[in-house]
């Protein structure tokens, strides 16, 4: 824990002394400095998750009501598909034989590319976005979902199948709920390239989302505007990863043993033993007195 | 004399995994209600033989015929007449140790559209309901009463042990196959776990891999061994044909505080230990074995059967 606080304490006084370090080297750029400084970090963070004064709108939250749901869409309806396939490729070999010279094609082909595509096919409508995404992450959900489905000892399905268990029984009572746990990892992991995707397509051909805003920003160097929205969406990550933590604490409890506590988890249990110990120590003074 | 109710035969039965040879043509015929103990080094195909007889690998050649309904059937895949208990037990993770025992039933009394049409008119609750009885019951006669909600990584090796033997008993099976089940438990588990398996003695037929000797001589009514160290060439064969019995006996009835039955044991334990496990020199390869299967395969002549 004091070595995490360590490194983000480090880290914001890194970013002070470059701050005031620009200033003082770098040819001035009054209005917008390279590595503002937190006055106007926080100038840009009313602008941004606050309200606009120009424009009325909550400039975050109006993208991340566009980019959020396009994200969602595209990594849902392609994790239902990919798991389905991954499991079905772990089990049966013929399916494995097809689709794995496919996925390694596909593997490689940078879904940026395929953007023509897709722009070809829906124009810039939300599929565009989906379908991007979808091809960006469709192999990698589908091969960890594969090899944890192969993973399923052979002797669990020999098990099952001499209690009685037909082929589907083995499938979704056996194998699927054993390997949750890793299908919900395979889809953390496949946010993050998921939005590198949408924020590429819609940097490139989009009207509004978070992409689009990003090159609008880009135009002129407004990073005092720029940090807080990479920050605010980074909070965002932060918040996915530890909500897909916890639906995987609560929906495979017989898995808690074998996933460690992460750095939110490890901070807020501190916290709480922090204000009990606090509490404590108030409560024995009350008594005292 | 004839022989008895006979439940599991092997005819002629091998198997072989590409070039590699592991089962030579066996012939094993096994009696209901009996314990028997399959003994042999590593990679002698005690295990290919359990999955051969569960119906989870099939015989290159040859059949396994099983008399489990009246009439002898030649096995076919799975079957839930055959139970089987892994070394590391093979329980569902995700389930808890209620769960896992009742799964059988689950698969075998209902079916994916039936279970969803009863979610909708109630009638799986009570079918469930039932299921989980009848796990609990057998869960509580097995002495894991306490540990009926618990998840397998909640478990110790024995009570594991017990979970995954409660999971074959509830459905009944006539056949019950044990690869190595007493592998991962320490002395006190084990002795648990004998007195289970004395307990089953004659409802149950159970075939029972172990690599301790005295366990198979001692729990057995007969003990069976598999070796690869054979007089093929003696025999026949120009190559190697896989692994054989060369060891078929009864064992001595086992009485506690009878040192008679005791010494038996011991002393059919070495004879086993002699015949089963290899010289150096056949090991190595530097010497072919000289052993005549015929010669310690004895077992239906001591029930004056004759072959």
């Amino acid at each position: 824990m004091f070595f995490s606080v360590l490194g983000i304490a480090l880290l914001i006084l890194a970013y002070t002394a470059l701050a005031y370090a620009e200033t003082d080297t770098i040819p001035p750029m009054p209005r917008f400095p390279l590595v503002p400084k937190f006055d106007r970090l926080y100038e840009g963070l009313k602008l941004l998750v606050f309200l606009d004064p120009q424009s009325g709108d909550y400039i975050f939250w109006k993208d991340f009501l566009v980019s959020g749901p396009r994200l969602l869409i595209a990594v849902g309806g392609t994790s239902l598909l990919c798991v389905t396939v991954g499991i079905y490729m772990g089990l049966y070999d013929f399916l494995r034989r097809m689709c794995l010279p496919i996925m390694e094609i596909v593997e490689h082909i940078p879904a940026n590319g395929m953007m023509i595509f897709f722009l070809a096919l829906f124009h810039t409508s939300n599929p565009l976005f989906w379908g991007v995404m979808a091809f960006g992450i469709c192999v990698g959900i589908t091969k960890n979902v594969y090899l944890a489905s192969k993973s399923v000892s052979d002797e669990h399905v020999f098990t099952a199948k001499t209690l009685g268990a037909s082929e589907q029984e083995v499938t979704w009572y056996v194998v699927f709920p054993q390997i949750i746990p890793q299908i919900i990892e395979a889809v953390r992991q496949s946010i993050s390239p998921a939005i590198v995707f949408l924020m590429g397509t819609e940097w490139i051909v989009g009207s509004d989302g978070i992409g689009h805003r990003f090159m609008q920003l880009n135009r002129s160097p407004r990073a005092f505007m720029t940090f807080p929205y990479v920050m605010a969406l980074g909070l965002i990550g932060l918040f996915i990863s530890y909500a897909f933590r916890k639906i995987q604490r609560v929906s495979c409890p017989w898995h808690e043993n074998e996933t460690p506590p992460d750095f939110v988890d490890r901070f807020l249990a501190r916290m709480k033993n922090n204000i009990q110990t606090l509490m404590r120590h108030e409560r024995k003074k009350e008594t005292a007195s | 004399m004839s022989k008895r109710d006979i439940i599991l035969r092997c005819e002629a039965m091998s198997r072989h995994f590409g070039p590699t040879k592991v089962l030579a043509p066996l012939d094993i015929e096994i009696e209901h209600g009996q314990i028997v103990g399959i003994v042999g080094s590593s990679g002698c195909g005690k295990s290919t033989l359990l999955n051969i007889i569960v119906g989870s690998l099939p015989p290159s050649a040859g059949r396994v015929l099983i008399s489990t309904s009246g009439a002898e059937r030649e096995v076919d895949g799975h079957g839930r007449d055959r139970g089987m208990v892994y070394q590391k037990y093979s329980l569902f993770t995700h389930l808890t140790a209620i769960q896992n025992v009742a799964f059988g039933p689950m698969v075998n009394e209902t079916t994916i559209p039936g279970r969803a049409v009863g979610r909708v008119s109630g009638s799986w609750s009570h079918k469930r309901q039932e299921h989980l009885e009848k796990a609990e019951a057998l869960l509580v006669r097995l002495g894991l009463g306490d540990a009926l909600h618990r998840y397998p990584s909640q478990l110790s090796g024995g009570m594991q042990q017990r979970v995954a033997i409660a999971r074959a008993l509830i459905m009944e099976p006539q056949i019950l196959l044990l690869d190595e089940p007493f592998g991962a438990l320490d002395e006190e588990t084990r002795g648990d776990a004998r007195q289970i398996l004395r307990d089953l003695r004659s409802k149950v037929t159970v075939l029972m891999i172990t690599h301790s000797l005295e366990e198979a001589v001692s729990i057995g009514d007969r003990v069976i061994g598999l070796s690869k160290y054979w007089n093929w060439r003696e025999q026949g064969h120009t190559s190697f044909p896989g692994a054989t019995t060369v060891y078929d006996k009864a064992c001595p009835v086992f009485a506690h505080a009878d040192k008679d039955s005791a010494g038996s044991i011991m002393l059919q334990a070495d004879e086993l230990r002699a015949v089963v496990f290899p010289s150096k020199e056949e090991k190595e390869g530097t010497k072919d074995s000289v052993l005549d299967p015929k010669t310690y395969c004895q077992y239906w002549q001591q029930q004056g059967v004759s072959q």
